[in-house]
């Protein structure tokens, strides 16, 4: 029997070994401000989003931020975040969820759960607007939650798959962008009454909205791919741009971008007069578009951009490179002409934009 | 005797219960079984040998070889509990393992996955396990190691009926009856199994604030099984075995921990096989037919993502065998097989896919000084709907040192085919197969000791195996940025792995009095290389260091088993990890005899300590739970 103690007292003893090798993996801290947030959707269905801070100054990268800090996974696919006030709102799709954190130190402040594929947010009169697409055949709402309770207030019916809320000219602008079904609308939202005031018909899948020196919205479309019952392509419906009025609500340009591309992405630069459209799923390159042209130019950039956002202040461009759903992305910074990437940078995986911090 | 009529009366009854209900019934009686890696024929010669201790067998009877696998330091990956769970070792991945019953190797042609957690201990005969290589034996698939199990073999066993019923956490209950009748010449065996489980076991939702507690939902599951054998034996020489096993499993796949919302997916699997083995003989050429018809369906819905999909496939298998004793003392065995796959499925290109395998391999075995040295080697070609594929090659050897100690080695060229989903998958936005991939192709080679000393009161074992493997245009799923970022296999990659398996068992008998100690552990660096960003990335789910051990008490007819399993920390993509876990289990039984009834009552508790851990990232494990069982065997029919 003394045998068979000794015996088991050294194999705890050997897995105690283990236990004081690897325990303490994943672990980094830092403050948060002075650079870019990087939102990384992780794979779907992985529970793997992740966020990475990048200094403006150097190449100093911070990822896994929310981990590090708070010591647990953020959710799964971290689909777009706004920081408003001192918190980020991280808005996770397949999580249902927004997590809240300090935008400075990012410990975590509070959730909102029970959303339905939820997938981005604004803040407009102390309320946070989030878009979510519903269940499979139904359309999509915004959601409206109480910024100090965190409690929900309301729930606006929109169109389907609705992508990107935008709070600007004192209205809400909701693009559906058709989710699993199809859609060619712009919900228009009092935020005084929570009601759709306005529909505005543009073209097939408006993802993303940018506002101009002039106030007036753009949209991107991003057309559709048409396939038969055998996943066969059959057919393509075309991307465009739409320039809004926010004024009358009425489309008062538009723009044809490709009949067989669909960009996704959008962004202007800090003097509000040159657009930068492109990246997403499937399409490469950056093209650029001045305010009062019809013609685009570029691409500016080449490669696959996953997604890109242009820093407000010097006009930098921030592209994101997501080579596969398993390994780091990049981070890759271009001047405001394009070209080659003054600053490249490993992120986390699966990056899909940033938030200048 | 009353009891024994009951007890047939039981038996009866449950059966009934499993048609109507999907409640369960199957034996709980394995005459041997044990989990080890050596050589199941003369094709592979050379490896270390695990054996289970017989208390663990018996408490995890009324369980599936999942959980008996993962108790004897397997890396099992589960999907949640009761989900897919799979097998995969020395760095390989699940489909690198082949799973094979009666002979017949059952890994899905779409996917190369056997679900584990759909295989209940109590259905087979035999259990084993062999470490490394074998794909000349065994063929395409057969790269990391091979799990061997058997239902028939029923000849020589005893005749028997038996129950066990098992009521235990989540709700889950379950049913397993078995029945065998016969003689040396004839014997029909029967095994019913089923089980219904909530799986709303408790958990600490680690990606929540404030971590709470929280009880899986959507994990609900209903199996049932059926597996019946016929043996035959006509003359001395001449053996007839015919298997049939039907299986369904109906499955609610759990929430993830990450998710605020309730699944609403299901899957339901549906599985018919039947497999006939004949051997006869002439002079001393020893012949062997085996057929076998395969049939596998799964339904898959989410109405949440309104993901709706069907897919199907059979496998008709066809192999003559001649064995033939040449070079005085040696062997030569030659084998032909023909299989032909077909698969259906929503999301294949035209619907459905066709696959033509012929095989050929030849093996020489022969012993040495007085069967001191054993020497083994297999050659084998295979064929692919008309093409020759890469020749593969293997050599053993085992050399008796002395009474207590064996050495061994052995080398294998081994290689797996693409699966049907990887060339077959349509064109889609997202994803597309690869009709030009190539198989994989490497090496797997080991050595090892095994030290064997016992007397009347101890008996001790130790074991140890180091193992090399090295495969090359390893397959993987990736994104690719060149086209639209569609999801395709691809021959990415090298995969090398390099690793210790140590086993090692003392025993302590006096009187009525049993102790018994078992600890394994298992080092594994596992690698990929490529010209990618995969280069020198540590395999996912793959940990470095696992441990088991366990304890064994035996006193009159009291039984306690304490096991206890650590496993390292596992990478799940390049920049994310799960941690280390370590897990207790704790069983306490009685054995005792009414009426001539062999009944055994036993109660466990699981996760002792309440580790909150993972084996696939965000599926939830279950907290400490607890199950009773009893087992009842009559076998004087």
């Amino acid at each position: 029997m003394k045998k068979l103690s000794v015996t088991l007292i050294a194999a705890l003893l050997f897995s105690s070994l283990f236990i004081s090798c690897e325990k303490d993996d994943d672990t980094t801290t830092g403050k948060f401000d002075n650079g870019v947030i990087v939102l990384n959707e992780g794979a779907y269905g992985n529970s793997n989003a992740s966020v990475s801070w990048v200094s403006y100054k150097s190449d100093s990268v911070v990822n896994n931020v929310f981990y590090s800090v708070n010591g647990r996974s953020i959710g799964d696919v971290l689909q777009s975040a706004i920081i408003y006030r001192g918190k980020i709102y991280m808005v996770l799709n397949n999580s249902h969820k927004v997590e809240i954190a300090s935008s400075s130190d990012f410990v975590q402040a509070g959730t909102i759960e029970g959303l339905n594929t939820p997938r981005y947010a604004t803040v407009a009169n102390n309320s946070l607007y989030i878009t979510q697409w519903n269940s499979w055949g139904q359309k999509g709402a915004v959601m409206v939650y109480d910024l100090s309770s965190l409690s929900k207030i309301d729930s606006i019916p929109v169109g389907y798959g609705p992508e990107q809320i935008l709070y600007s000219d004192g209205k809400l602008w909701v693009a559906n962008g058709g989710g699993l079904s199809k859609d060619s609308t712009i919900s228009v939202i009092n935020p005084s009454n929570n009601e759709v005031e306005k529909t505005i018909e543009v073209a097939y899948s408006p993802t993303r909205f940018t506002v101009d020196a002039n106030n007036n919205i753009w949209a991107i479309c991003s057309g559709l791919t048409i396939y038969d019952d055998n996943f066969s392509v059959i057919g393509h419906k075309p991307s465009k741009l739409a320039m809004i009025n926010p004024d009358n609500e009425e489309v008062e340009k538009t723009v044809d971008l490709f009949a067989e591309k669909h960009p996704t992405m959008i962004d202007i630069n800090p003097s509000g007069n040159t657009l930068y459209f492109g990246g997403g799923w499937s399409f490469d390159g950056i093209y650029t578009l001045n305010i009062s042209s019809t013609s685009y130019q570029g691409p500016i950039i080449n490669g696959s951009v996953y997604g890109f956002n242009v820093n407000p202040k010097n006009g930098d461009i921030y592209c994101l490179e997501a080579p596969t759903f398993t390994a780091a992305g990049t981070l890759k910074v271009y001047n405001s002409n394009g070209g080659e990437a003054v600053k490249t940078v490993e992120v986390g995986i699966g990056p899909n934009g940033v938030l200048f911090n | 005797m009353k009891f024994k009529v009951f007890l047939v009366i039981v038996f009866i009854v449950c059966f009934r219960i499993t048609l109507k209900a999907q409640m369960s019934i199957d034996t709980i009686k394995i005459d041997e079984v044990r989990v080890y890696g050596s050589y199941p024929d003369v094709h592979v010669v050379g490896a270390s040998v695990l054996k289970v201790d017989t208390l663990k067998l018996l408490t995890f009877s009324n369980r599936s070889l999942a959980d008996l696998l993962q108790s004897n330091n397997f890396n099992i990956k589960t999907y949640g509990v009761g989900g897919l769970a799979s097998i995969s070792t020395r760095g390989g991945s699940s489909y690198h393992t082949a799973v094979v019953w009666n002979g017949i190797n059952i890994q899905s042609p779409m996917n190369g996955n056997v679900n584990l957690s759909m295989m209940p201990v109590t259905m087979f005969n035999s259990i084993k396990f062999q470490e490394g290589g074998s794909g000349t034996a065994y063929g395409s698939g057969a790269v990391s190691g091979v799990l061997l199990v058997n239902s028939n073999g029923i000849l020589n066993t005893p005749n028997k009926v038996n129950v066990g019923i098992m009521y235990g956490g989540g709700n889950t209950r379950s049913v397993t009856s078995g029945i065998k009748l016969g003689n040396r010449n004839v014997a029909v065996a029967l095994k019913l199994y089923g089980s219904k489980a909530d799986n709303d076991y408790s958990f600490k939702n680690i990606f929540k604030y404030g971590e709470p507690k929280e009880n899986i939902s959507n994990a609900q599951a209903k199996q049932y099984g059926l597996l019946s054998d016929v043996s035959v034996r006509f003359t001395e020489n001449t053996q007839w075995n015919l298997s049939g096993w039907i299986q369904h499993n109906n499955k609610n796949l759990q929430t993830i921990m990450s998710s605020t919302n309730p699944s609403q997916a299901n899957q339901t699997d549906d599985n018919y096989a039947a497999s006939s083995n004949f051997k006869f003989s002439f002079g001393n050429v020893a012949f062997k037919l085996k057929n076998a018809l395969l049939d596998g369906k799964i339904d898959y819905s989410d109405p949440t993502t309104n993901n709706f999909s069907i897919s199907e496939f059979t496998q008709f298998i066809n192999e003559i065998e001649a064995k033939v004793a040449a070079l005085k003392g040696g062997e030569v065995d030659i084998n032909l097989n023909y299989t032909r796959e077909t698969a259906n499925a929503d999301d294949y290109t035209s619907g459905n896919a066709l696959r033509n395998k012929l095989s050929a391999y030849a093996s020489l075995s022969k012993s040495f000084f007085n069967r001191k040295v054993l020497l083994s080697t297999v050659l084998r070609s295979d064929m692919i709907d008309g093409d020759f594929k890469p020749t593969t090659y293997s050599l053993g050897t085992e050399y008796n040192v002395l009474s207590f100690l064996k050495l061994k080695a052995s080398a294998a060229r081994v290689f797996r085919f693409p699966t049907l989903n990887d060339l077959f998958w349509a064109n889609t936005t997202y994803a597309a197969g690869n009709p030009d991939l190539k198989p994989e192709l490497g090496w797997n080679t080991d050595c090892g000791a095994v030290f064997h000393y016992s007397t009347n009161l101890v008996s001790v074992e130790v074991a140890n195996t180091i193992y090399y493997t090295n495969i090359k245009d390893w397959i993987s799923w990736i994104s690719d940025p060149t086209d639209s970022w569609k999801y395709k296999p691809v021959n990415l990659s090298t995969g090398e792995s390099y690793g210790d398996e140590l086993s090692s068992s003392f025993k302590y008998h006096v009187g009525k009095f049993n102790a018994g100690v078992g600890i394994m552990y298992n080092y594994t660096h596992s690698r990929m290389y490529g010209d990618d960003d995969y280069d020198g990335q540590t395999m996912f789910y793959m940990p470095k260091h696992r441990l088991n051990g366990n304890l064994t008490l035996v006193y009159g007819g009291w039984q306690a088993l304490f096991d206890y399993s650590y496993t390292g920390l596992r990478y799940t993509d390049a920049q994310h990890s799960l941690p280390y876990y370590n897990v207790g289990n704790l069983s306490v039984g009685k054995n005792f005899s009414i009426s001539g009834v062999k009944t055994t009552v036993l109660f466990t508790v699981n996760n002792l300590w309440n580790e909150s851990y993972q084996l696939i990232r965000s599926y939830a494990m279950p907290l400490r739970y607890y199950q009773i069982s009893v087992n009842m065997e009559l076998s004087k029919l």
